[in-house]
């Protein structure tokens, strides 16, 4: 029989790696904020990369070169996994006006998961997470992992890697009226093509960033960033690329700052209307 | 009045390092074909203007890229260029990256029995020209001497697609049965061109 709490907690974290090949620039790891499943409670499951100096991967767009980093969790019938998050990433400026966006050093990619209510004390739940991702420094070496892990069922909250788990959660982008430092937010688009972003702060925070997500069939220049006391107005350029057609409603940009000496950021959609109206 | 002046200036630098300077130079669709005149790997100079007339494919290519490294494998540019070859279509191999030097380019197009050449770009010029900023990125250029394509090799990153689109393969077809390119931009995927810095 388990009895130390360390024994259950190790063996909740057994990493069986069925298949990494020889990765020479980052690492994965599986981890999850409890050390057992409860019938019912939602946990947080995610993988863990770590980056050797210099490297790094990709957000879910990469920018102008690059791969996005793509994971997938994958839990018994029954378990509700939800979409994959990407914490703010961070810009890399390159030569010749080449931009990517991504992580340097360490990143967190985390899932939420409701499990059923139906779980019966003492089983033990297998885990999968794959994740596959390009790592670049001065050339590239694409990597991927399979992890898996098992989690036993307890009816009492264990929870595990706590601190980690709360600062990564921090650093998810987050709709601006669940972003306390937001006073307003706003997007519009005119049919020329340029889309402001207002964003009225509490408290004008350092560091106002801005990462486009992706769509293939836009192209998305930065214009300019201004800020005047509280309200920053972020302009860009989004433009049709000639022959696509726009499928979407909406442009999600994410809007990163620093507040409290912490790397934060918001989700705003562009509506896509004005440019939709102009390619019928 | 002396604190709202440094404050003025703040906020002028501020917004000129925040501005995102454009791609001024970067050939746009339906424009003529930027002219260029680069060394091949043999050492003979290549110049755009000696094409004139004809269909023209640009490739742009790293050696160490692990997405060309996956198309040379597959025969992806070699067996296209083939095929196309005898419908008068040319295609020249293009690498920007800085610190490449001809002899880089001759130990790849020998180890791939290149029948086209490489040229070599290593200043970046054509590169930016173009506006290439990842590996492999393709653009075409029609009969006119006008860029009718620009974006990646095809839909498929990963390599793993069934229903995979060769765009290049797409606009060639369209270019000489007389339609004009119906995706004329896409999305280029791979790594990015290293610049000089």
């Amino acid at each position: 029989m388990l009895r130390h709490r360390s024994w259950l907690f190790l063996s909740t974290l057994l990493l069986a790696c069925v298949s990494c090949p020889a990765v020479e620039h980052a690492r994965a790891k599986m981890l999850t904020d409890v050390r057992t499943v409860q019938p019912g409670k939602p946990f947080t499951v995610g993988v863990l990369l770590h980056i050797d100096p210099g490297w790094h991967v990709y957000w879910i767009n990469p920018g102008d070169s690059g791969l996005p980093t793509a994971v997938q969790f994958q839990f018994p019938a029954g378990f509700d996994v939800g979409p994959v998050r990407f914490p703010v990433p961070r810009r890399f400026d390159l030569p010749g006006n080449v931009i990517n966006y991504g992580y340097e050093n360490q990143v967190l990619l985390t899932a939420r998961v409701t499990p059923p209510k139906d779980l019966s004390v003492g089983s033990s739940i297998p885990a999968t997470a794959s994740v596959k991702w390009l790592c670049c420094e001065k050339v590239c070496i694409p990597g991927k992992a399979k992890l898996q892990a098992t989690l036993p069922v307890d009816s009492r909250a264990n929870p595990a890697n706590t601190k980690l788990f709360e600062e990564w959660e921090q650093r998810l982008p987050v709709p601006p009226q669940r972003d306390s430092g937001v006073a307003s937010a706003t997007a519009r688009l005119d049919p020329s093509g340029q889309a402001t972003v207002t964003v009225v702060w509490k408290s004008a925070p350092a560091r106002v960033e801005l990462f486009p997500f992706p769509n293939d069939a836009l192209s998305v220049k930065e214009v300019s960033i201004r800020h005047d006391g509280n309200t920053s107005a972020l302009i860009l350029r989004i433009d049709v690329l000639e022959g696509q057609k726009v499928k979407s409603d909406a442009l999600p940009l994410l809007v990163a700052y620093d507040r409290d000496a912490r790397r934060r950021g918001i989700e705003i959609d562009v509506p896509l209307e004005a440019l939709k109206q102009q390619t019928r | 009045m002396l604190k709202s002046v440094s404050c003025v200036i703040a906020f002028v630098l501020a917004f000129l390092a925040t501005v995102h300077a454009a791609d001024k130079a970067a050939a746009k669709i339906g424009s003529p074909a930027p002219e260029f005149s680069l060394k091949d790997q043999n050492g003979n100079a290549v110049k755009l203007a000696d094409f004139k007339g004809k269909i023209i494919v640009l490739e742009w290519t790293n050696p160490e890229c692990p997405f060309v490294q996956r198309h040379y494998k597959a025969q992806t540019m070699t067996h296209l260029a083939h095929q196309y070859k005898d419908k008068g279509v040319v295609w020249l191999a293009i690498n920007s990256n800085s610190g490449d030097t001809t002899a880089v380019n001759r130990h790849w197009a020998e180890q791939n029995h290149l029948a086209y050449p490489i040229l070599e770009d290593s200043k970046g010029v054509v590169g930016k020209a173009y506006g290439a900023k990842s590996t492999p990125t393709m653009a075409v250029i029609d009969k006119d001497g006008k860029l009718v394509y620009k974006g990646g090799i095809d839909n498929d990153p990963d390599g793993d697609k069934s229903d995979r689109v060769n765009y290049v393969q797409k606009a060639l077809d369209e270019i000489l049965t007389g339609r004009s390119v119906s995706e004329p931009v896409t999305k280029s995927y791979g790594c990015g061109v290293h610049y000089e810095g």
